[in-house]
């Protein structure tokens, strides 16, 4: 692939960003953007500069963990896993609208003191050019913790990213997006770990009928479907597994949205939570 | 339990549907917050659902679906033969 044009200037950029921190802790959920941040942080600054850190807790998916540990081991990027506690903290569980940030705040300080402890200059994270016009309260607890984002800094947008990925192989380049499993429930439902474990199970077995690009959003009872619009007909034509599997996994009703995939589809009820203040 | 707005929400969705030329079996609401609108058909008929997704979403509803129980069930076509899915094919 040709790097030589305004891709081939943001990764530049994206190592001279690297080159200048000497070396970084990389909050790494072995998503498309840190997986792309990890390997080519390797590349640029050498494996003893890098280190990648996940955080395991009920709201990160096993499938991403995996991922995880799969691109870390083939790439060569120094990886550890840490745990996170994030269900035990009440401001979190409550699942209100800044949920994340509660999230975040815990990471980010669990890794600055991982980052101290091994003498590594600087704490990173994977969001790009594009998650700023999103809702993203983690931003806050990012920012309060000085963590930078070396993607979003060279102005790789996640388009730029997948590109680069591919270009390196990195088996992430085409995979969907993964956010934490909370992000599943609407705002004001208590995130438990026994909801995760339907939010996860459920998306198991849809991933196991073949889709690819999908939410299970848990509403209580109620488990509804979101898969691409050009799934829908896929969907219906497995209506009858769909619904016998989400009901076994303990939902009352099994649904299928007719708008189909939306990213961050359940920030859609953002106005009308602040309207009513609950 | 139903709410007396619920009622009235349902009531206009199904009038819409009824407009719409919606194939449907029932309408219902679920989920935690009231928001979800549930359309009970066995008639696979999401392109046209979609289509009007925004005047039901008006009605006081945030999602639009349908019930993945009915969906495509067979049926009696009034002939004593079970059919799959199409009520109106």
């Amino acid at each position: 692939m040709d790097m030589s044009g305004d891709l081939g200037l943001r990764l530049a950029r994206l190592s001279a960003i690297l080159t200048d921190a000497g070396s970084v802790c990389i909050g790494y959920s072995g998503g498309v953007d840190s997986a792309l941040l990890a390997v080519h942080a390797v590349k640029v600054i050498g494996r003893d500069n890098v280190l990648a850190v996940t955080a395991l807790s009920e709201s990160y998916p096993a499938v991403q963990r995996a991922a995880a540990v799969e691109v870390a081991a083939r790439f060569g990027v120094p990886h550890i896993e840490i745990r996170t506690d994030e269900l035990n903290d009440p401001r979190y569980a409550s699942n209100p609208t800044n949920r994340c940030y509660f999230c975040k705040a815990e990471l980010w300080g669990r890794l600055a003191v991982v980052a101290r402890d091994r003498g590594i200059a600087v704490v990173v994270d994977g969001t790009n050019a594009d998650d700023r016009v999103e809702h993203r309260p983690g931003a806050r607890a990012a920012r309060e913790y000085a963590v930078r984002s070396p993607l979003q800094e060279a102005g790789l947008t996640k388009h730029d990213i997948r590109l680069a990925s591919k270009a390196l192989d990195l088996p992430t380049w085409d995979r969907p997006a993964s956010p934490c499993l909370a992000s599943r429930l609407p705002y004001g439902i208590a995130v438990t770990n026994e909801r995760l474990r339907q939010i996860e199970d459920a998306e198991t077995l849809v991933r196991r009928l073949g889709f690819r690009e999908f939410r299970v959003r848990h509403h209580g009872d109620v488990a509804r479907l979101e898969v691409e619009p050009a799934d829908m007909p896929r969907a219906l034509s497995m209506a009858a597994p769909l619904a016998a599997g989400l009901r076994a996994i303990g939902f009352a009703h099994a649904l299928l949205d007719v708008e189909g995939y939306r990213r961050g589809a359940l920030n859609e009820s953002l106005p009308l939570i602040a309207v009513s203040g609950s | 339990m139903q709410r007396p707005a619920d009622r009235q929400r349902l009531e206009a969705m199904a009038a819409l549907l009824d407009d719409e030329g919606v194939l449907y079996d029932g309408v219902a609401v679920a989920g935690a917050a009231g928001d979800v609108a549930v359309v009970r058909t066995r008639a696979i008929d999401a392109d046209r659902l979609a289509a009007i997704a925004k005047r039901v979403k008006a009605l006081g509803f945030r999602y639009v679906t349908i019930d993945l129980e009915t969906a495509g069930a067979e049926y009696d076509d009034g002939e004593g033969k079970a059919v799959r899915g199409t009520r109106d094919a």
